[in-house]
């Protein structure tokens, strides 16, 4: 059957997870792939944007774009993980604002880096688990819950920030950001790279992960099953808060200030990110390297489309259009599948 | 008397309990301003309540029908509609077509929105969702983020003017849509229609009623109202403002469970959303007066949903 293609293909195929019996081509197969398109599309960025803007190579440039990605990867592997439990939270902007507030005042009043680093995801744990405990316990749709944690959240960062910035903060944290490995790569990125590993681990070999899969497939099963959806619930939305709450920590540490309307775009960056990157909005399947292209992908066209002198405003609707346009794909071809099963 | 049993009394007197709502918000705000008490409030408060109440409606109607139904983009329909008057009016015509062309603006965006749900079956969260960043991006992007001017004043006729101290936008508006929504869920069929699919689908759909139709309808209803609010507000302020309708989302579905409409389908009516809209206004004049930031009033307000929604929940057990 596959004796015809050559030893390397047959590698190729295998690690892809392919499948050789299968009728459709092995090139139909890799379309179908969403790693795979978000892969090409990533390099179709980055060809047409070092053609049209002349300092998009530029060092400087290209490690604005991994920090900026650092940011919203993180996040967007929060949103995976309760998108795949088959939940949502609109919140992460402002709970990425108050944890900020909460490592920018331990920053401020001279804590060691240890708990500067811990504060962020404290608060952000916390936050997720009071979103968590209104969802399992309650039984509230997240959405709602979410959509007044967001409005609750600006409030408290009002507050505790009174209308002004925390500015001027003093480099406890900059170690994050200026240290190199073998003086060539750089920490974020290491610990980008082991955030994601873990994010995968979870999902993809921990009883945990799923569970969470279980949950969002919908339906009795995940109970009948014998796991305690109550505690998924609570404990998938406090990972979410914690990893939000780890993003302000990287925050604070690349910017060393807290403006007051932090975090309020990054809600829709992070959704695109994980639909696009593959993640169901059903819930019950879910992609995470996918997640990381797209974040990659993301990112890239921010900073690309102001160097190329697109109005920054336009972003938000290219990315709104971008996020119906991959959901009705989707959605209309799961339509077609299910039709072609019945008749 | 327990959270539950509470929980239950709330929903059981429903009205009775937001007649005392709006006394204790009316008591609260006399006390913290001495400019409450006066004639004006009441124009002032109906004039809030007029937006409010028109896309409260349209979040009622479409949770109403269930299956997940929440429209999240009724303010950002309600920005591009108001910006598609703006535009239009920039080119001279009569201010009542480009006003009615704001009204076919929205109801084009609910249809949109009714199109990719029901048809497309993308969940509705995430539809509503993505349109309002698509929309109220588009209405930001198109303006560059500022206001359009130009209006002639005989515009502001139906935003500015008073009919023995009552807004004339409460009069032609408002109360119009109140009584035609209300006689249409509870006198004509299809208002039955839509309670038999917020009921339950599958039966309705074993009825022979056409699910997706009753669903579009709703989506484009609510998408009409934003129209009008638009229409409403460019001629309160005179411009066309590209975020006239940030936020009005969380305003318009705490009104609807205020108001008794269950997020889950079936359950509520016109008549509790209106009243839970002259709550929400008074208690939104009230924190105007008292000087609150409009950062706070909206936390408050989304404290106030997240408590009425538990609340909705416990007590119908």
């Amino acid at each position: 059957m596959i004796g015809g293609r050559s030893a390397t293909l047959q590698q190729l195929t295998r690690w892809l997870k392919l499948n050789p019996i299968k009728t459709q081509s092995l090139m139909a197969q890799l379309a179908e792939k969403r790693s795979v398109i978000i892969a090409l599309l990533l390099t179709i960025q980055y060809i047409v944007f070092s053609v049209s803007a002349s300092h998009f190579l530029d060092q400087g440039n290209l490690t604005s774009i991994l920090y900026s990605s650092i940011n919203l990867a993180v996040i967007a592997l929060g949103m995976a993980f309760v998108l795949t439990m088959g939940s949502i939270d609109v919140s992460v902007g402002s709970v990425q604002g108050v944890a900020a507030i909460a490592v920018g005042r331990a920053v401020q009043f001279g804590w060691s880096p240890i708990t500067a680093v811990l504060a962020g995801p404290a608060v952000g744990a916390l936050f997720g688990a009071t979103i968590g405990s209104f969802v399992s316990r309650i039984k509230l749709p997240a959405i709602i819950v979410t959509l007044a944690m967001l409005y609750i959240g600006r409030a408290i960062i009002f507050f505790a920030v009174g209308g002004e910035w925390i500015s001027g903060l003093p480099d406890t944290l900059s170690f994050l950001k200026e240290t190199y490995l073998f003086n060539v790569i750089p920490l974020p990125l290491i610990l980008l790279v082991a955030i994601y590993l873990g994010g995968w681990y979870i999902m993809r070999m921990h009883p945990f992960g799923r569970h969470i899969h279980a949950v969002g497939s919908g339906g009795s099963t995940a109970r009948l099953a014998g796991i305690s959806v109550h505690r998924v619930q609570i404990l998938t939305h406090t990972l979410t808060g914690l990893l939000v709450g780890l993003a302000a920590t990287w925050y604070v540490a690349l910017y060393q200030n807290v403006e007051i309307n932090i975090g309020i775009t990054i809600f829709l960056d992070a959704i695109v990110a994980t639909v696009l990157g593959g993640t169901s909005v059903l819930g019950g399947k879910s992609n995470i390297i996918g997640t990381l292209l797209s974040v990659f992908f993301i990112a890239t066209l921010r900073n690309g489309l102001v160097l190329i002198s697109v109005p920054s405003l336009w972003v938000d609707v290219i990315l709104g259009v971008l996020l119906i346009s991959v959901l009705v794909t989707e959605f209309y071809q799961y339509k077609l599948r299910v039709r072609s099963q019945y008749t | 008397m327990s959270a539950q049993t509470f929980a239950h009394y709330f929903n059981k007197y429903r009205h009775a309990y937001l007649l005392i709502i709006i006394g204790i918000i009316i008591v609260i705000s006399s006390q913290i301003s001495s400019y409450f008490i006066e004639w004006n409030t009441v124009g002032n408060v109906l004039r809030f309540a007029t937006v409010i109440g028109l896309l409260g409606f349209g979040v009622t109607l479409v949770f109403l029908a269930g299956g997940g139904g929440i429209d999240l983009s009724v303010g950002s329909m309600m920005s591009l509609s108001a910006v598609t008057i703006g535009f239009i009016m920039q080119g001279e015509v009569n201010p009542w077509i480009a006003a009615a062309s704001g009204i076919v603006a929205g109801v084009t965006m609910g249809a949109i929105n009714g199109f990719l749900i029901t048809y497309i079956r993308i969940p509705p969260l995430i539809t509503t969702l993505s349109t309002l960043y698509a929309y109220g991006g588009l209405a930001v992007a198109l303006t560059n983020g500022r206001p359009l001017t130009g209006f002639p004043a005989e515009f502001g006729v139906i935003g500015l003017t008073d009919v023995y101290g009552i807004p004339l936008q409460f009069i032609i508006f408002l109360i119009p849509a109140f009584i035609i929504l209300q006689w249409m869920l509870s006198h004509t069929r299809f208002g039955r229609h839509i309670y038999a699919v917020g009921d339950d689908e599958t039966t309705a759909r074993l009825l022979g009623i056409s699910v997706e139709r009753v669903r579009w309808i709703l989506y484009t209803i609510s998408g009409m109202l934003a129209g009008c609010s638009a229409v409403i507000m460019n001629s309160w302020l005179l411009t066309a403002r590209p975020d006239v309708g940030e936020f009005r989302e969380l305003i318009a579905i705490t009104v609807a469970v205020l108001g008794g409409t269950s997020i889950f389908g079936g359950i509520g009516t016109i008549y509790g959303t209106i009243l839970a809209t002259i709550a929400v206004a008074t208690l939104q004049f009230g924190m105007q007066l008292a000087n609150v930031n409009s950062i706070w009033q909206h936390g408050i307000i989304g404290i106030l949903l997240i408590v009425t929604v538990s609340l909705n929940v416990i007590g119908r057990r």
